[in-house]
């Protein structure tokens, strides 16, 4: 695993920039935000493949920092490599790093490999210009949280315990590559001042899903985990209720994609095992994007910040 | 009221190292107030005190985002001696008592009790339950102390209606009139901006503030009832409004089910309304409003509303 700088190629301007200015300057005032790219040897994949490291601003002036491993949905899936901007596309990191917020994690974004998916419609016809930008002035608008709604009026959708898939969740999804994720964390935590009581889990759609099954697998490893619009599996609940991991889970009530009715199972699976720091938040007017309201608001940023091992 | 130390106690590190530098160079703005307001009640007819809020650095600035805040049940009284029992709850126990620098001008009338006195929780209730402002604020009561007993699970619509949207009379429909004065009060006196009216109440308060948006929606730029649903039939002039909603839930609230909500907030889409949120914490009971007014995006969301 060899770690090198490069320049984040869409947004040369803003990240030479920063680079420049806090090589000069850094013991002087405080750091400006970065985004890093660090490269590593992909065992799943045989590749060399890269990942996002983001430094919060005053990264420089503090011991230590707390982090955040985030797992993007489908859509982002690449190579890691020219591919990699696509992960600036929703969640923390877009909200940091785009939205120019001063969140004061360190944050890792890798990109799961595209496996089987690339033929999927919205990932074989996107394009680059999708990607957002981090613009010199200004910030652009937030996608529409109602996007990808069914129309169907607002009501409870009960509860469904067949779920559709095993604890790994859906085919291709982050478990294929957990071992590479903790090595992620592993080195953020010794070259990028990451304090181990305070690492936070989090994911949207895909990357929900892959983060309740990454907390089962890891519970002592993290301070807490909030999936988005990705749910759990009845098997995840007993260990990391024995760790007593705290949880914030949220859902969209018209969420076609994911459904609210598989949220409940194991929710009270971990109440059953005696969990008592477990949240469940449904935005029931909104569908799968209910990830923009969640990450672009401070509560759930607030409520990992209160949490440590 | 002397304590300069506001900083929320979660993000001292990043608050801290963002805002070295500049602090010292700035005069010290205006401490948070808490002031008391006399008024004629015409529905009592007896002289009853609300409390205003002025945050911090009220004097520096010339107008003012306003919040209404409308309370719950247990924290009626007479709106003199009994007052402080408003302060139990909701975004004024955030500012007052957690000290938080919440950046409105905050109304926080009583209800009077409308003969509900021999109901237990105020025949039991003592002033020791009232919350102190203190240099260090106390810790917040658990949210989930309600009975919640019953698994999280999706919940049905409701069965029609049986009573009309105007048959709280018990509730803050009785003080409707005064509500308004109040309002313009605040606007005229502390420097309110009518653009930025937000109405926001639990429980019983949350009746109230559907109630109130839906007769004064050209007053209020933003309603956000906390475990308090809306009759249906009040949704023409908000929806006619447009007037941005956030509908708060917890899915096992026993005392006012979920499944309530539904009814009011469908209609208003039906209305062609698109600005309706609707968010339910499934974990939670009653006591959601702990974590609603405890967090900050209900603060942000209303700030980001401007009546036209």
């Amino acid at each position: 695993m060899t770690t090198r700088r490069e320049v984040f190629p869409f947004i040369a301007g803003a990240a030479g920039l920063a680079a420049g200015a806090t090589a000069a300057a850094a013991d002087a005032k405080t750091s400006d935000p970065e985004l890093r790219r660090v490269s590593y040897r992909s065992a799943r994949t045989a590749k060399e493949r890269d990942y996002f490291v983001y430094l919060p601003r005053g990264f420089a002036q503090q011991k230590s920092w707390p982090v955040m491993l985030f797992l993007h949905g489908n859509g982002e899936r690449g190579d890691g490599k020219g591919e990699l901007d696509y992960v600036l596309a929703h969640g923390p990191l877009y909200e940091a790093w785009v939205q120019k917020r001063d969140l004061p994690f360190v944050i890792i974004s890798p990109q799961l490999p595209m496996f089987g998916m690339g033929e999927v419609d919205y990932i074989k016809n996107r394009t680059p210009a999708q990607i957002p930008r981090r613009q010199d002035d200004g910030v652009p608008v937030r996608p529409d949280e109602r996007l990808v709604r069914s129309s169907e009026a607002m009501q409870g959708k009960g509860i469904e315990t067949k779920l559709p898939d095993d604890a790994r969740g859906p085919v291709d999804g982050w478990f294929e590559i957990e071992d590479e994720l903790i090595a992620m964390v592993d080195r953020t935590l010794k070259d990028f001042k990451g304090d181990p009581k305070r690492v936070y889990l989090t994911g949207l759609s895909y990357g929900g899903f892959g983060a309740w099954y990454l907390a089962s697998k890891y519970a002592t490893r993290f301070a807490a985990l909030a999936p988005v619009v990705g749910y759990g599996h009845p098997e995840h609940a007993p260990a990391i209720a024995r760790a007593r991991l705290p949880v914030w889970c949220f859902v969209g009530g018209r969420d076609p994609v994911v459904q609210a009715k598989f949220f409940y199972p194991v929710m009270n699976e971990l109440e059953k095992h005696g969990a008592t720091d477990v949240r469940l938040t449904n935005h029931e007017d909104l569908g799968h994007f209910t990830w923009v309201r969640v990450y672009g608001g401070k509560d759930l940023y607030d409520w990992f910040l209160r949490n440590s091992r | 009221m002397t304590t300069r130390r506001e900083v929320l106690p979660l993000l001292a590190g990043a608050v801290g190292a963002v805002s070295v530098g500049c602090t010292s160079t700035q005069p010290s703005p205006t401490e948070p107030e808490l002031r008391r307001v006399s008024y004629t009640s015409q529905h009592t007819g007896t002289e009853l005190d609300y409390f205003v809020y002025l945050p911090r650095g009220h004097a520096t600035r010339a107008s003012w985002p306003v919040i209404l805040y409308l309370h719950g049940d247990g924290d009626r009284g007479d709106g003199k001696a009994d007052l402080d029992f408003v302060l139990c709850h909701g975004p004024i126990y955030e500012a007052w008592i957690q000290r938080r620098d919440l950046p409105f001008v905050m109304i926080a009338p009583q209800l009077p009790l409308f003969g509900l006195g021999e109901a237990p929780f105020f025949k039991n209730r003592t002033r020791n339950s009232i919350p102190q402002r203190a240099a260090t604020p106390p810790e917040r009561p658990d949210e989930n102390t309600a009975q919640l007993k019953q698994p999280m699970q999706g919940a049905p619509l409701p069965e029609p209606f049986k009573f009309g949207a105007d048959e709280d009379r018990q509730g803050w429909q009785s003080l409707e009139t005064e509500l308004v004065s109040m309002i313009d009060q605040t606007i005229a006196e502390f420097r309110g901006d009518p653009r930025r009216v937000h109405i926001t109440g639990l429980s019983r308060g949350g009746f109230g503030a559907w109630h109130f948006a839906a007769r004064h929606a050209d007053k209020v730029a933003a309603v956000a009832p906390v475990v308090g649903f809306g009759h249906p039939d009040l949704a023409d002039p908000i929806a006619k409004a447009k007037l941005p909603v956030w509908q708060f839930a917890g899915g096992r609230d026993p005392s006012v089910p979920l499944r309530q909500m539904y009814p009011l907030l469908n209609r208003l889409e039906s209305l062609g309304h698109d600005q309706v949120r609707f968010t339910v914490h499934e974990d939670l009971g009653h006591f959601a409003w702990i974590r609603v007014y405890g967090g900050q995006d209900v603060y942000d969301w209303m700030l980001a509303h401007t009546k036209a």
